[in-house]
């Protein structure tokens, strides 16, 4: 790590410069608009969004950073806005050192090269149309323009040893005469065949058998190593995101609320959102215990308050949470808080 | 078999003739559930776990037949039911919550109505009465009064999951089978839910089935267990000692690949290959190509359960 870099990570909200920086988010806002179905009086009503709340968060090359959130919390959306799938209304994408322009084709196309998405759903993933093979390699051939038959098959075999798929089994067949486990190596092997140096996997084993997430889980992992690829891992799991991430950003309604290295927020979790994540986690021997104020009636996502978005499931709540959100800062060297009452391990 | 069960299913197979074939999703299984128990049969996609759960319910869907056994509930042979009495049988006797239920809740009523109507139904109530015990039963499964007026669109996916169990329990069934209950959920939703479940067996003394692939949940709601591998049972015991010494290797390899959270440098290594084509079943013990600890006996013949004691059985032919 250069000096320069933690430099500007002390300060906390800036924004992490240096060679070894692969990517770097600065004060993040997507918005989507909904039509949704709340009706006033006879006409739809119109209201506006917010996946990604402000986000400003920085990963070094080589580095797995797990992104922790329930569903609404905007990591998706945010994983999507890395790779250039989703457009942000507000703040700054670097990528490698370039600022990331969503309206230049070129800059896009210059983007897809350097990162690559692995999504949810192996089932929808693939054109159930299209023989697996050739959209693994179709990347070779649109993104980085390879035309040469021979190059293109040699590259395939390699991708699919890497992703522990045996040419001879998979090639020429649909989507639907693979199973699960090996449609998600295709699809981890369609984001790894134009050598990029991020890969966004999206929830890629909460899909899965137990039995075969582990094989996934270690091939990521092993990408990460041997390929040196930077790897965004989108979770609701933490116990996942603990097994495959090095830091870890815990997301709540659009905001990070949590950063630091896995471990560290795993033994001792400072935000009251990243403790209920961490009991909840099913164990053999049962689940944690958690104190969350119980109050379900409508879905809670709708009304906004001014303060900290965690205030109404929050047992430590007090008022100065009520009336100014906290901001993410740092509060020990590598890990970031927003909350004013962190819980503090004995 | 010990008749002290309140759900005795002997040598229970159900076939499904497909133009490829006869696929057995359940071969043979024999298992007992005490009144008041709570059994995990866990199993990957395709073992048949959900087969079973249907079979109970006598529902499963054509082509599939129950094709050999028996299954009796509270000494009703149900396989004998017709009409009426089957009618009755279902969800007064035995309720299921169906994977990804929670999206078949009707868009256009409240889920109160929806609920009442269930009850109206099935009972010779009156629609105050019914409305009553909607808001008892909202109760019973965590949730506030307001809800009966809401449409399921209102409602976070942990509060359809709940009003589909209200909607399972609203005739006050005996037994509770939950298919996949928490498999689309978040992980802080899932625990709630077991909560959920956990306190209904305690408060309605109901006897639960939880029908599920994921290992880790278990623990903290499941009595026993039962381990399905290909249509079979595979092992069976209480969920604390199958925890601690799991006995088939397959069992064991399910348990391996479970996360830690809080454990440094831990390696979970799966289960190689994939569970077997139903068409196309190996020889012998269905889980040999995948077992570590597979020898020639495996591939030859298919052990069948052996007691273990404590309550335990397993079919393995380690353990012969």
């Amino acid at each position: 790590m250069r000096d320069s870099d933690i430099e500007n990570e002390l300060e906390g909200v800036t924004r992490l410069e240096g060679v070894n920086v692969s990517i770097s988010l600065n004060n993040l806002i997507v918005e989507f608009e909904d039509y949704g179905v709340q009706l006033e009086g006879l006409r739809l009503k119109r209201r506006i969004v917010k996946a990604v709340d402000g986000v400003s968060l920085g990963v070094r090359k080589g580095e797995t950073l797990a992104l922790v959130g329930e569903s609404g919390s905007g990591k998706t959306t945010l994983g999507r806005t890395i790779v250039g799938l989703t457009k942000p209304t507000h703040g700054e994408v670097y990528v490698e050192g370039e600022l990331i322009d969503y309206e230049d084709k070129e800059s896009l196309k210059r983007l897809w090269r350097k990162a690559q998405m692995v999504f949810q759903d192996p089932y929808s993933t693939f054109n159930p149309l299209e023989r697996v093979t050739d959209a693994v390699k179709k990347p070779l051939i649109k993104l980085v323009g390879i035309r040469s038959e021979s190059e293109i098959e040699s590259r395939l075999r390699d991708v699919l040893n890497n992703v522990g798929l045996d040419y001879s089994q998979i090639v020429g067949k649909y989507p639907n005469q693979l199973s699960g486990g090996q449609r998600q190596r295709a699809a981890i092997a369609r984001a790894l065949i134009s050598n990029p140096s991020i890969i966004v996997a999206d929830e890629p084993v909460s899909m899965l058998d137990v039995s075969l997430r582990a094989g996934i889980l270690n091939l990521l992992k092993k990408i990460n190593k041997e390929n040196g690829v930077t790897i965004i891992f989108i979770t609701h799991d933490l116990a996942v995101a603990s097994y495959i991430g090095d830091k870890v950003a815990v997301m709540y309604r659009g905001r990070v609320v949590e950063f630091g290295p896995v471990k560290d927020v795993m033994f001792s979790p400072y935000h009251p959102y990243t403790n209920l994540l961490i009991s909840s986690i099913p164990t053999l021997s049962g689940h944690g215990e958690w104190l969350e104020r119980k109050d379900l009636t409508k879905n809670s996502d709708q009304g906004r308050i001014s303060g900290c978005r965690f205030y109404p499931r929050c047992p430590f709540r007090t008022d100065a949470c009520k009336d100014t959100e906290p901001t993410l800062i740092e509060i020990e060297k590598g890990r970031k808080l927003a909350c004013y009452n962190p819980i503090r391990s004995p | 078999m010990n008749s002290n069960y309140f759900i005795e299913i002997q040598g229970l197979t159900v076939s499904f003739n497909t133009p490829q074939g006869e696929i057995r999703a359940v071969d043979g299984v024999s298992l007992g559930v005490r009144k008041g128990e709570t059994l995990a049969l866990v199993g990957e996609s395709g073992s048949g776990k959900t087969t079973l759960g249907l079979a109970l319910l006598k529902m499963v869907p054509p082509p599939g037949r129950i094709t050999q056994g028996s299954i009796n509930v509270d000494n009703i042979d149900i396989l004998e039911l017709r009409g009426e009495a089957l009618r009755r049988y279902r969800w007064k006797k035995v309720a299921m919550v169906f994977q990804s239920a929670m999206n078949a809740l009707d868009p256009v009523k409240t889920v109160g109505s929806q609920i009442a109507e269930t009850i109206v139904q099935h009972e010779n109530v009156d629609k105050k009465q019914a409305k009553a015990r909607v808001l008892k039963l909202l109760e019973t499964v965590g949730l506030a009064p307001e809800v009966a007026e809401s449409y399921p669109h209102q409602l976070s996916g942990g509060m359809k999951q709940r009003v589909v169990i209200a909607l399972a329990i609203c005739l006050n069934p005996e037994v509770l089978i939950a298919d996949e209950p928490t498999t689309a959920l978040d992980v802080v939703v899932q625990a709630e839910i077991m909560r959920v479940l956990k306190e209904l067996k305690e408060r309605l003394n109901l006897t639960i089935i939880l029908i599920t692939h994921d290992v880790s949940i278990i623990g903290s709601v499941s009595d026993r267990v039962a381990i399905m591998y290909a249509g079979r049972l595979v092992e069976e015991g209480p969920t604390s000692s199958v925890i601690t010494e799991p006995s088939h290797p397959y069992t064991q390899a399910l348990l391996a690949s479970l996360i830690e959270p809080r454990r440094d440098g831990q390696v979970v290594v799966g289960i190689q290959g994939s569970p077997p084509n139903p068409l196309a079943l190996p020889s012998g013990c269905k889980f040999n190509p995948r077992c570590l600890y597979a020898f020639e006996r495996c591939r030859n013949g298919e052990p069948t359960l052996i007691e273990l004691g404590r309550d335990r059985r397993v079919a393995c032919w380690l353990r012969c």
